[in-house]
């Protein structure tokens, strides 16, 4: 069934560049695998593949390293990394007051949320992970705090082709 | 076929998967996908191949090795022009056209795609370069200047393997040393950070070198023996990663889990994970009493009617096969093999001498030692992962920020309870930290708090009595001759119903309390433990009382037998010449068995309990549903959204319902061998038909809960269910006599008299005499007592443990409370207005370190193209990389941040110089 999967997938995947388009993955893999990859209600499905692929086009190395990194054998320092990159929505290297009021508002799925509880919110998180004080967290001051989560590594999990 | 793919995605494994691949059939695959797959797909036939021309091997890439790196466009070329190296491509034909076609266009895209990705991989770079540990890093950064020396070298290198001349001692070291490198690179290449491409791409590169080169160290003989240790590694590997495969197949449900897993997030999918656990308890279980106590009853045994207590007795034989009888467990079934009555005192069976009665002692023991012993590994493999449970308090918004989503989460539903549920949580989480005890009416909450405890321990109380008064009942009801349906079956039912109703009514007087929800659930799960476990209690005490009142009957009718036995054997006295025929079995008159009585009860409500549930379920979710989904076109209001609406799948009830089942089947085995058995069916039928209840009649929670919490927690109830359940059965095995005329027992004092039988009949005398001594309570007891020495001396330490974390702990959050300030008050320094001094010291921060941190991309991609060309380049550029590539993970340590001003000089010159080179970096 793998086999299957993954034939299907190269012939519906690639367009004649070998690529698949940003759209035609998330298209992909609902037509494939019937609800089964979750990539569909992931409020940060647009940042999962940004940083997954290239030029917003995958490879179908892009999608094997997108699936090792979310599959459950991952070593936690590598879900971390990505978990970091995810967040980072503009790319500077840190989260910042920005990314961490954009992960509240898609975290909430509202846009109306009032100013006050978005500053409390970030300060808060600041507050307890930012260790150097500069109000943004680094990769390291991230990690810190990640790796003492109970839940993140059960939570960073997406099963790919249903298995 | 599922495992395989699973294992497939795991980069580890795909590494492992590719050491098959020879050089030779590792086409570059770039900007092809599909020669990868099936790369994979093929690997073991070329491993094969691979092993066979050995020859080969040692030689072609030795040809390759200098010239790689700059043939790898060439290769590409082929690649994507023409199907290359000849593995067998299925789809090969109606591509090639294609391809040829495209050749062009791939070959441009290919080259489009190369700067994107150059620039990503600087993305890439820069969050390696701040990679977790530093050893990492400085592996990293030798293994950039060994790869220089080596560029240097390995021409020289390569040449000299392959005349065969003998290599100098220091170069041999330093291959050693390159190849322990790159062995380690392989190893660790599933926890870095790189792009699948990158990661082949490295591993292959590594995997050609090891294997060039590690052939070539050993010499003479030690090269053949080490060829074949190298082939006997690589069979050991893929054997153990074939057979990971096979268990993870092995596995069962694991796809309806995860389905369930997508639909309902992680925690409803703990229910039935903790439900497939418990199978596989079950059938362990399962195996025991199967294997040692029931097969070789049934095999070597005495047939069915050979004996009173095996055969079904004159009164009864009429009505023996109806079903109604069967139904209650009576008739035939009762005396079969799966009740305790049945076995025979017999102490050894068959030709194998198989000495049954003590196999059924042990195994009772057994069962609860594997229980006791499982349950506990399991909550300690579970304890492993949560070491730092402490100082999770710290991070409670940083946890709640990200990792509250559950990637998991495939369903709109679910997602949209989800949303909720952070929504709540967030605010609920800032109201908390504003006014931690904020009471409005203390007087009021406190009166309504310890109404509904009155009002519930009255539930309670009267449940119990309830119970009690039914099982009395039923006593009453057994001695009398035709009872009704209703009326046999009355303790069951009642307690099925307690079981149903209580728990809703425990949740509506809890709305009377006012507690938060977390709260709320632990005092409900409470409740809900107390009243099955009061009610399994007081079923047990009336059941005791019944077992009691038979012991005493037991006297006198054991009288009876013995009359009745010599009276027919002596009336014929006179003739003696024909011996009479002995009394037929059945005739024998016989005493309430109690033990089988017991297990009787307990099959009862083992299967009373599993049709109530499969009842509740059909009636309560599933007609629900339908209900709900095909009424909702003609009524008034909306029924989705309004009253009824779909039922939730209730994972506490459910897991507490499986934990108490559990009891009672580990109280009831002893006595009713073929308990187990039932379970096993019941565990089995309720996954499927759980499975489908859930995912075609049940919505997903609203309140949702993370699993990895309460998994402990669940394991502690079944410990603590565990433990009560043995209390009864150790109970009557030390402190009951058997009954006379049932069982494997039969006619000993007290059931554990089998060891001492076995000791005395079947060991060496001086064995007997060390299980005297052992047994002595002048041991025992000083045992006992230096076990508690133990304990305490343990508790002691890890109090003492525990109490220097907290304190360093202490420590380090004084120190960060002092770094805090301290930088506040250099903020404070700034020239700012002292009005809004933290938010212009915030922006000021974030500015500066933005600008600071602007350049690093940049910077690190152009170290990263540095390093890339680096074999080729000059020695000096790869000097100046060097300093930049120390200088960055340094520059991030927290604390220390580079001056915007500082940095920036530093950067243009790389900038410049590497702005001319147009090297693509090698992924």
């Amino acid at each position: 069934m793998d086999k299957g999967h993954r034939e299907q997938e190269e012939e519906n995947d690639k367009d004649e560049y070998g690529m698949a388009t940003h759209s035609s993955i998330l298209y992909l893999q609902e037509k494939t695998t019937v609800g089964r990859v979750m990539l569909s209600v992931n409020p940060f499905r647009d940042r999962i593949c940004r940083v997954f692929s290239h030029n917003n086009l995958f490879s179908f190395e892009d999608v094997l390293g997108m699936a090792s990194v979310f599959s459950e054998q991952a070593c936690p320092s590598l879900k971390i990394e990505y978990a970091f990159r995810i967040y980072d929505f503009n790319e500077n290297g840190f989260i910042d007051e920005e990314d961490l009021q954009r992960i509240i508002l898609r975290l909430l799925n509202s846009n109306d949320m009032s100013e006050d509880l978005l500053t409390d919110l970030t300060s808060h998180v600041l507050n307890e992970s930012d260790l150097d004080n500069d109000n943004m967290l680094s990769f390291s001051e991230f990690e810190h705090a990640m790796a003492k989560s109970p839940d993140f590594m059960n939570s960073f999990r997406i099963h790919f082709w249903g298995c | 076929m599922s495992g395989r793919t699973h294992k497939g995605t795991a980069p580890g494994e795909c590494s492992q998967r590719d050491s098959a691949v020879t050089p030779m059939d590792c086409t570059p695959s770039r900007g092809r996908p599909g020669s990868l797959a099936e790369n994979f797909f093929f690997s073991a036939l070329a491993g094969d191949r691979s092993r066979r021309t050995p020859s080969m091997k040692r030689t072609r890439p030795a040809e390759k090795a200098p010239g790689r790196r700059r043939a790898q466009p060439g290769q590409k070329e082929r690649a994507g022009g023409s199907p290359g190296s000849g593995s067998p491509r299925r789809k090969q034909a109606e591509r090639k056209g294609r391809r040829e076609l495209l050749g062009d266009r791939e070959r441009g895209s290919a080259e489009k795609t190369c700067g994107g990705r150059r620039k990503k991989d600087g993305r890439a770079s820069l969050r390696e370069q701040r990679a977790p540990s530093k050893k990492e890093k400085e592996t990293r950064r030798k293994e950039e200047m060994r790869k220089q020396l080596k560029k240097h070298r390995s021409s020289s290198v390569a040449s000299s393997t392959s005349s065969g001349e003998s290599l100098s001692e220091e170069e041999l070291a330093r291959i050693l040393e390159q190849v322990e490198d790159k062995k380690k690179l392989i190893a660790s290449m599933r926890s870095k950070p790189w792009p699948m491409a990158r990661k082949l791409a490295e591993l292959r590169e590594a995997q050609e070198f090891v294997e060039k080169y590690e052939g070539a160290l050993g010499k003479g003989k030690g090269k053949r023996l080490y060829a074949y240790r190298m082939l006997m590694a690589k069979k050991w590997v893929k054997f153990k990663r074939d057979f990971e495969n096979f268990k993870t197949q092995c596995i069962p449900w694991e796809m309806k889990i995860k389905d369930i897993e997508s639909h309902f997030g992680s925690s409803v999918a703990s229910y039935f994970i903790f439900l497939r656990w418990m199978y596989g308890v079950n059938l362990v279980l399962f195996g025991l009493i199967f294997g040692l106590v029931i097969i070789p009853e049934v095999l070597m045994g005495m047939p069915y009617g050979s004996i009173p207590r095996k055969t079904v007795p004159r009164a009864e034989e009429e009505k023996a096969m109806d079903f109604s009888v069967l139904w209650d467990f009576e008739g035939y079934i009762k005396y079969s093999a799966l009740f305790y009555g049945y076995y025979n005192n017999q102490r050894t069976i068959g030709w194998l001498r198989y000495r049954l009665p003590m196999a059924y002692f042990m195994v009772g023991v057994s069962v609860f030692g594997y229980s006791l012993m499982i349950v506990i590994r399991s909550m300690a493999s579970n304890n492993q992962g949560s070491t730092s449970e402490g100082e999770s308090d710290n991070f409670t918004f940083s946890f709640k920020m990200f990792t509250s989503w559950d990637y998991l989460i495939g369903n709109s539903d679910t997602a949209d309870n989800k949303y909720a549920s952070i929504t709540t949580s967030f605010k609920e989480s800032i109201v908390d930290e504003q006014e931690s005890n904020k009471e409005e009416n203390v007087h009021l909450t406190r009166f309504l708090r310890v109404l509904a405890n009155f009002l519930i321990i009255c539930c309670l109380c009267g449940s119990g009595y309830l119970i009690y008064f039914v099982v009395k009942r039923s006593q009453e009801f057994s001695k009398m001759q035709n009872v009704s349906w209703y009326e046999r079956n009355e303790v069951e039912i009642v307690m099925s119903l307690l079981g149903m109703f209580c728990p809703p009514l425990f949740e509506t007087i809890a709305a009377l309390e006012n507690y938060h929800p977390r709260i709320g659930l632990k005092w409900q799960l409470g409740r809900i433990f107390a009243l099955f476990l009061g009610n399994l209690y007081t079923f047990l005490l009336a059941l005791m009382d019944d077992v009691h009142l038979k012991l005493s009957n037991e006297e006198t009718i054991k009288n009876i037998t013995h009359w009745t036995l010599f009276h027919y054997y002596n009336s014929s006295g006179w003739n003696e010449s024909v011996p009479r025929a002995p009394l037929h079995p059945a005739d024998v008159p016989r005493g309430s068995c109690w033990e089988t009585a017991v297990g009787i009860e307990f099959m009862r409500l083992t299967v009373s309990d599993m049709l109530v549930t499969y009842i509740t379920i059909l009636l309560g979710d599933f007609l629900r549903a339908c209900f709900v989904r095909f009424m909702n076109y003609c009524w008034c209001w909306d029924l989705e959204a309004g009253f009824p609406s779909y039922a939730e799948f209730d994972i506490s009830g459910n897991v507490l319902g499986l934990i108490f089942n559990q009891g009672m089947i580990w109280m009831g085995s002893f006595y009713a061998p073929g308990l187990v058995g039932i379970n096993v069916l019941r565990l089995l039928t309720s996954m499927y038909f759980q499975c489908w209840a859930v995912m075609s009649s049940n919505v997903p929670h609203e309140r949702v809960f993370k699993a990895s919490r309460s998994n402990n927690f669940y394991m502690g109830l079944l410990l603590l269910v565990l433990f009560l359940s043995l209390l009864p059965v150790a109970y009557t095995i030390m402190s009951l006599p058997p009954s006379f005329d049932c069982g494997p027992f039969s006619g000993k004092n007290r059931m554990y008299d089998v060891i001492q039988e076995t000791v005395e009949n079947d060991f060496p005398t001086f064995l007997g005499k060390i299980f005297a001594f052992l047994a002595n309570p002048g041991l025992i007891i000083p045992a006992i007592l230096l076990m508690f020495l133990a304990i305490y001396y343990l508790n002691s330490v890890s109090k003492s443990l525990s109490q220097a974390n907290a304190q360093l702990r202490k420590k380090i959050q004084v120190l960060r409370e002092i770094e805090k300030s301290h930088k506040s008050v250099k903020g404070r320094a700034t020239p700012r207005d002292s009005e809004d001094t933290d938010k212009g010291n915030s922006k000021n921060g974030t500015q500066l370190t933005k600008e600071g941190t602007a350049h690093h991309p940049a910077s690190q991609s152009q170290t990263l193209d540095q390093k890339a060309q680096g074999p080729g380049a000059s020695s000096s550029a790869s000097k100046t990389v060097l300093p930049a590539s120390q200088h960055l993970p340094l520059s991030r340590a927290p604390g220390v941040r580079p001056e915007s001003g500082q940095a920036r000089p530093q950067v243009h010159p790389w900038r410049s110089t590497s702005g001319k080179r147009a090297w693509r970096p090698p992924h």
